[in-house]
């Protein structure tokens, strides 16, 4: 509700009951107003509140902050994810459109990003492709598979780790060398247990 | 690269409140320190009017009594 600004106090005014409310509404009134400016993110948004201030971006992830977490992938969202791996001259991104996974996409070398990981484990960089630059995103978990070839299907749930401002995770499987890339699918960890891999 | 433009001044005509002191026969209260405690609570309330989120591009807001949804608009 709003209440009316107070006004000036003439000399000699009376502290009445009155005068105590409209000072206590007027301040309840300013409450009000920075509890409904509060940013919260809605679809497509992230927040992050801070001391000094409020930093709001388009999403890619919602997790952490003081806002409600939301659904990180939702079919109506169209992320595209960024595998580089760490022993194979690799130029390939895997994009990954809501829930469906799409074919992986062939980019330019340049687009390479660091590298990570030793010894034979594959490690992957995960960038998620946002409004117009590739970003870190804060928490990303979701099942993993890929095809070495001449070898069964390895499946897995990913591993992830943070570091200040990169995320990677590296999965448990080793491959070598010299073997093709993998062919890789990413997938919910729901999709995951559907399929049995889980 | 397009740049926020420069942060509006909210002119600020309160000092921060000192606590009264108490004693033991009451204390009294005058008119100016009332005054004091009314202006700052109207610069209270400008400075809570200045953080209304006003959308940009691409943006959405929702206002509820729990906060300004923003929401990303997309094609």
């Amino acid at each position: 509700m709003i209440r009316p600004a107070l006004s000036k106090l003439a000399e000699g005014t009376k502290l009445t009951v009155n005068l105590i409310n409209d000072i206590i509404n007027r301040t309840e009134y300013a409450a009000d107003l920075l509890r409904q400016y509060k940013l919260i993110a809605g679809n497509g948004m992230y927040v992050e509140p801070h001391y000094d201030g409020t930093r709001v971006s388009y999403l890619q992830q919602v997790a952490g902050g003081a806002s409600p977490t939301r659904s990180l992938y939702t079919p109506s969202q169209q992320n595209v994810i960024k595998l580089v791996s760490n022993k194979l001259d690799y130029t390939q991104y895997a994009s990954y459109y809501g829930n469906n996974f799409i074919p992986p996409i062939i980019f330019s070398r340049s687009d390479f990003e660091q590298i990570y990981g030793e010894g034979l484990f594959l490690a992957i960089t995960l960038k998620v492709w946002g409004i117009n630059a590739w970003e870190y995103p804060f928490a990303f978990q979701a099942f993993f598979s890929f095809i070495p070839p001449s070898t069964e299907l390895k499946t897995g749930l990913m591993s992830f780790g943070v570091m200040p401002d990169k995320w990677y995770f590296a999965t448990p499987y080793s491959i070598e060398p010299e073997t093709v890339f993998p062919s890789f699918s990413v997938v919910t960890l729901q999709q995951a247990i559907d399929n049995g891999w889980y | 690269m397009a740049e926020n433009p420069p942060n509006a001044v909210i002119s600020s005509r309160s000092q921060p409140l000192r606590a009264i002191r108490p004693t033991p026969d009451g204390v009294a209260i005058t008119t100016d320190y009332l005054n004091t405690i009314i202006n700052r609570i109207e610069d209270l309330v400008l400075i809570a009017k200045s953080q209304k989120p006003i959308p940009g591009n691409n943006v959405q807001i929702n206002f509820t009594s729990q906060g300004a949804v923003i929401n990303a608009v997309t094609q």
